[in-house]
Formats: structure tokens, sequence, C-alpha cells
């Protein structure tokens, strides 16, 4: 297949310098620091709520602190040991949450050892899958691609649609980061295992179709799933032309079966359900094996670091132990990253823990962080061009300059997805997410005071 | 001659033909107004800062007249003028103290220290939105000016990275306490001097003792001075707040809070202060002198040890 044959998604995009400097790099487990820092909200939603103490003793794969309301997960005890505080911790988003800290006694036990069951269509065809949503919400399973969704709240639609197409975001857009293309490497029978349980479960209502997506420049991950994946069913390992941001949720719909999410709704009301690779193999550990999800697979990468590793890294260890893990950082380190280049936050302290939805820690060089002035607005429309929600950054910018808050929500600022693709083109360095973040803070504010309105009346 | 005339008789007609159809409109599109609500948006201060949640002076003053709300007030416009408004508006307007804002932060560059290189939009709420700007504490006054453009008074510049209010041209219209991000301005009694703790942070002591040298670490010494027990910690709060309603200015708490100078006194109570941190320094000196005094002394085999 050409490049220009395959698929990719229809409105706007960029081509991005994909720099997977770590694409060979096998997954190495890396050695559990002496203290793990568990924030309670690692997750989109609400907060866990924490249910043990200063003093506790914990076991690895306990529940430190269970889902309070809808959206929401289960936080899971990554070490054995002892609680020494629960209090307010910086997490990776840079805002400080309450977290659990633990005292790593270095003896890893269990409170439920999980078995090990080898992947294959077989164990897939046996196990019972009324039980996956339960299995999910019990080992704390979100979103691993970066967003944090609660998976448990994927896997159960609202009553009355039906999925038919079960999609696995094997895209990895961003820049730097191969996690994902490792899992998918050396992980390929745990990730199609896992697609097709959870094909399985939604197949009540019918066929379902299992597509796997990943952009071409992972060739071999591409050889390996779709030699594996066929075997446990319906599936279709579908390269994808190079485009940023590809992996996004909508994105990516598009790009695989021509779909178009409308505005505001989720991906189930065109029938579909989109997972992260890493997510499908986590649900294949908690559902057969039993196994909460307690670690991750974490990129290290950049300029600025010294050995450039793909680490398996247990959740709460922190980044300066990671970044000392893989050698420290180089003089000329300039920034520090939670996520990929494109969408990560920047921090200002390398004491964050790593937590369910960290893919990458990036330390970029001076030469990488190209940190430039803001210009002004020349009007060349290119980030119109890329913008692959069809939206106006650089307006959407302006009338937030102006406070023409009730403009923005009409020009559709709540359908951004924060790609990052407008900042990356702008020839004046304007930092449009930015503001169309602040822009969106802005509008959900107006938005709540219209409602509180609305219900007085 | 005749040219200029034509000029001047052409220009002129179009004049008066323009005048009538001024006048007929006028007439025709005349909207009754009660003359009470220019009266009254005359007496306000026409700052239209929108303090009072309504649009502007003449918002105010229109929905003053027709709802005759005694709990509406102007809450920049001084007292006499609120009394005016009352007498014209024919209701018993309710009485408010001038209030000022208070910055209850003390982070310049010099005093807290500095995390990190801040690249983005400059405007408070977006380094909030993202984390903590470039300083270290999560709580102080973050410093790029949100407040200084929404006043409408100039009460408020920017320097040294923190904002700074200037007491004789605010007027406690409260829009700098409604866009603070971080919560580090608040309203208190404007009086001759001004007692305030010149610091928001609720972290623990030892971390602000590492991020800030000005930083209130809760120690209690001012609630214990406190004649009228204005000052409280909350447990668990890690940070004094003074009751301004109950503080009766007396000094003691700021002479007290001299090792962090956590607390605040501006204007006449800097006598009072000076007086007690110069007798508590006398007091101290001689503790001292009786202390060396005492040690000095050759112990005798008849005094008891």
């Amino acid at each position: 297949m050409s490049l220009f044959d395959m698929k990719t998604f229809s409105m706007g995009g960029i081509h991005v310098d994909d720099r997977k400097f770590t694409h060979a790099s096998p997954i190495e487990p890396m050695p559990v620091p002496k203290e793990i820092v568990l924030p309670v909200s690692q997750h989109i939603g609400a907060p866990a709520k924490p249910l043990v103490k200063k003093g506790d003793a914990v076991k690895a794969g306990q529940i430190i602190a269970e889902k309070a309301g809808m959206i929401s997960a289960n936080i899971i005890s990554s070490v054995s040991g002892t609680v020494r505080a629960v209090e307010n911790r910086q997490g990776p988003g840079g805002f400080h949450l309450l977290s659990i800290v633990i005292d790593n006694d270095g003896r890893d036990e269990w409170i439920a050892a999980p078995t090990s069951t080898a992947p294959s269509p077989d164990v897939v065809a046996k196990t019972d899958v009324s039980g996956i949503v339960a299995a999910v919400e019990k080992a704390g399973i979100v979103g691993m691609g970066g967003a944090t969704f609660p998976t448990s709240v994927k896997l159960s639609p609202p009553p009355g649609t039906v999925i038919d197409t079960v999609i696995l975001n094997g895209v990895e857009c961003e820049p730097y980061l191969t996690a994902d293309a490792r899992i998918m490497i050396e992980h390929a029978d745990r990730i199609a295992a896992g697609l097709a349980l959870v094909m399985k479960h939604f197949s009540k209502n019918g066929p379902v179709k299992g597509y796997i997506g990943i952009e071409a420049n992972k060739p071999d991950a591409i050889e390996v799933l779709s030699r594996i994946a066929p075997t446990y069913g319906d599936i279709a390992v579908v390269p994808l032309a190079l485009k940023y941001p590809q992996g996004g949720e909508k994105q990516l719909i598009n790009a695989l079966t021509g779909r178009s999410v409308p505005s505001g709704k989720l991906p189930s009301t065109v029938g579909c359900v989109v997972q992260n690779v890493a997510t499908a193999a986590a649900i294949y550990d908690a559902v057969v094996d039993g196994r909460p999800l307690v670690d991750r697979v974490v990129t290290v990468t950049g300029g600025g670091v010294k050995n450039r590793k793909n680490l398996l890294v247990r959740l709460g260890t922190s980044f300066a132990s990671v970044l000392e893990h893989c050698g420290g950082v180089t003089d000329d380190s300039a920034m520090l990253i939670s996520g990929g280049p494109m969408m990560g936050k920047a921090l200002n302290s390398a004491t964050v823990p790593v937590t369910k939805g960290v893919s990458g820690i990036l330390v970029l060089n001076e030469d990488e962080a190209n940190l430039y002035d803001e210009q002004p607005c020349i009007r060349c429309g290119r980030c119109v061009e890329v913008c692959p929600m069809g939206l106006h950054p650089a307006l959407l910018a302006r009338n937030l300059e102006i406070g023409d808050y009730a403009k923005l929500e009409e020009l559709g600022i709540l359908d951004c997805i924060e790609c990052g693709s407008c900042n990356y083109i702008c020839a004046g360095h304007n930092h449009l997410v930015q503001s169309i973040r602040l822009g969106k803070i802005r509008v959900n504010e107006l938005i709540r005071e219209r409602n509180k309105k609305a219900e007085k009346k | 001659m005749s040219e200029v005339l034509t000029a001047i008789l052409v220009m002129g007609g179009i004049a008066f033909l323009l005048a009538l159809a001024l006048i007929w409109s006028s007439r025709k599109f005349y909207v009754a107004e009660n003359p009470l609500v220019d009266e009254i948006a005359s007496l306000l201060p026409q700052a239209n800062c929108g303090a009072c949640g309504y649009p502007g002076c003449s918002g105010f003053a229109k929905v003053l007249v027709e709802t005759q709300d005694p709990k509406m007030v102007c809450p920049v416009a001084t007292k006499e003028k609120l009394k005016e408004i009352g007498r014209l508006a024919g209701i018993e307007v309710s009485e408010r103290e001038p209030m000022v804002a208070a910055l209850h932060c003390r982070g310049t560059r010099s005093n807290v220290k500095t995390a990190s290189e801040y690249v983005g939009i400059r405007s408070c709420i977006a380094a909030h939105s993202l984390y903590s700007g470039d300083k270290m504490c999560m709580y102080s006054c973050i410093g790029y000016g949100d407040c200084m453009k929404v006043c409408m008074f100039g009460a408020i510049h920017v320097d040294d990275g923190i904002a700074v209010f200037n007491p004789e041209k605010c007027t406690g219209c409260g829009m700098c306490v409604k866009t603070c991000p971080r919560k580090v301005v608040s309203l208190v009694r404007k009086r001759l001097s001004k007692v305030v703790v010149t610091c928001s942070s609720r972290d623990p002591a030892p971390v602000v003792m590492n991020q800030c040298s000005v930083g209130c670490i809760a120690c209690g010494r001012c609630v214990r001075v406190c004649p009228k027990q204005a000052i409280t910690v909350e447990p668990g709060s890690n940070l004094a707040i003074i009751d301004d309603a109950k503080c009766v200015l007396c000094g003691k708490c700021v002479a007290e809070c001299d090792v962090r100078n956590a607390i605040d006194g501006k204007g006449p109570v800097e006598k009072a202060v000076a007086f007690l941190r110069e007798k508590r320094a006398k007091e101290k000196e001689e503790k001292r002198a009786a202390a060396l005094a005492a040690a000095a002394k050759p112990k005798t085999d008849g005094e008891p040890s």
C-alpha cells in the first residue's frame, strides 16, 4: 500500500517531525522507589474518596480510594507498605491534589496475587464477559492515552445505543512518545485479546467490528498485530497516513469508518467506542487475570534526557526518580513536560508522580523548546486551515481578548480538543491553545450562570 | 458675488430642511423617560465599573427607579451621595461603610522564590488555570495584573511582581476581589490605619519557610497577643486571619510578628508598632543582661545551685 492510499481523517491536521527516538528500545521494568504518591484524582471526573489513613498498612492491589460518583475511578495501591500521609501534593497537571503517600516496604505483597494466563482466542472464548464492567471498575482502569476517562463508563453506554464498532487507538501521533508502539510490538496478543473481550461485551446487540488504527511510522507494530489480531475475530488492523492529531477520538473514528461525531456528542452516538491499546491490555489483565492497574509504560525521552528509555513504572513513582533512573538530565535541558510535546503540560517541578494518564516524561533541551516571543496575529489563516475540528482559533483568541464570551460559545469553542495544531503552525507564535483553554473556562462559567438563572425561573 | 450668495442660500436651505426633519423625528420618536433616572445617574460616580452588577451607572439608576429596592446600593458612591440618591428615589438607602481593597500577599520577587519561567498569556487566570505562574508559592499574588485591568479607578499597579493598591484612589467596588483567581485580595473597612495579614498561604510552615521569606507560618503569636480575639488560626488552615469587624487597630499583632513580618500595619498604627517593638527589644535586652549577670556571678558554697 503506498502512502497516498492510506486512510486518514478529512479535516485539518498537520505534519510534525515525529522524533521517535525510543522506538527500538524495549520496555524495561523500573525498580520501585521508596516513596509512592498516589493522587486521588488521576482521572476525569470526581476525585476518589480515600479509604485509608495515616499509619495504615496497605498491600499492592488494594483499593485505597474508591470511586465517588458516576464518572470516577478507584485508586489502587501499587506497592505494599505503610501510609505515611494523606495530604496535598503537586500532581502531574501542576495542581495540588489530595494524595496518598505510601512508604514502600519493598516486599511487594499482593492482596490477591494476580494470575498470568497466556492470551489466546480460546481464553477469550471461555471468559464470561458479563462481569467486565465491574472488573474494569474494580481495577481502576481509565483511558491510558492521556485523557483518563474512566473505562467502565465507556463500556456502559447509555441504554438504547447500539455499538457496532470498537476501535483501538494505536496511532500515537504525538511526537517523541513510543510507549504505545512498544506495547503493541511486545504485547500484541494481550491487546488483541483485550479488544476481543470488549467486542464480545458489545456483541449482545449484533455483530461488532474491531479496528486497530496504527500510523504508518510503526511498520513493526502493524506487522505483528495484523498477524495476531485477526485470529481473535473480526478485527482489521488499518495502517493510517501520518497526520497529527490522528489519535484524537473523533479524528480516528473519521479516519477509520468515515463517520463524523456531531458537536458536543460522544462517539457512542455513531456506534463507536474508542480505547487506547494500553487500555485494552489493561482490560485483559483485569478481566482474565484479576490484575488491577498498578503500573504503566512511560516513555522517557527528549534531547534533555541522558538515556532515553521506555519504562514500565509503578504508578506513584515520582518524575524525579524516573529521570534519575535514566541517568539524569543534560546541562542544556530547558523544559519538563508530562505527556507529549503537543498536548502535554509543562511542569515547574519534577516531584510530581507518574499517574494513570502519564504516557511520557519529556525533557526538551534549549534547541527543542523553541521559545519564541509572541508576535501580533497577521490573519494568515493557517490556524483555520489546520484545525481538525473546523474552528477559527485566531478569532477565538481575539474574542477572548475583548471579553465577548457569548460569541466564543457561538463559535463552538467547546468543540476544541486542544490538540495544539494551531499553536504549532502559528506564524506569530501566539499562545492560541492557552487562550482557548481560558475561553473554555469562561464559557463554562457563562453556561453555569445561565443554567442557574433558568433554574431560578 | 452671486456665486457666494447662491452657495449660502443652497447650504442654508439644506440646513433648514434637515433641521425640520430633526424636529419632526425628535417629536415622532420621543421616548418618555423618567427624569429621575437621569438625575440619579448624575449623582452616581459615572465610572461604569459594574461593581453593582448592573450595566453601568445609568443601568443601575434605571433599575433603582423601577424597583425602588432599598437593598440596591452603589458600592462606590460616598455616604452623602447615597443619602441624596435615597431622598430622590424616595427610599431609605441602607448605610454602607466605605471599604478598601487589601492584598494578602507580599510575594515580591525578592521575597518569594521563583520556580520556573512562565511562557504564555500574561494573565493571572491563564497562569493560574495552568498551574502556579512562575512563583513557587501556590497561594501568592501572580502579578500579571488582572486586577489592574478591571480597576476603573486606576488604583492598582503591578510592581516587582505583585499588585500594589493605592488606598486614596480605591473606592472599594470589589471588582479586583471578584477577578483575582488566587483570592488574595479582600475588602477591609476604610479606616485611618490598616492592619492586614499579608499572606494567603495555606501550606504548612516548613513549605512556607522554604518558599517565601515573609509568609505566615501560623505560629499563633498574634492570636495570643490580640486583646479582642480578632485573630484566628483555624486548625489545619495554616494561616492567621484577622476579623476586620473585631480589629481595633492596636498594632500588637504587627509588633509581635517581627520574625516573618506577615502582618502589615499602615497609617497611624505604625507609631504604636514602633513603640511596642522598641519596648519588646528593651525587655529582651534586659532579660539577656540579667541572664548574663546570673551566669557570670561566681557560685558560692552557701548558695543553692
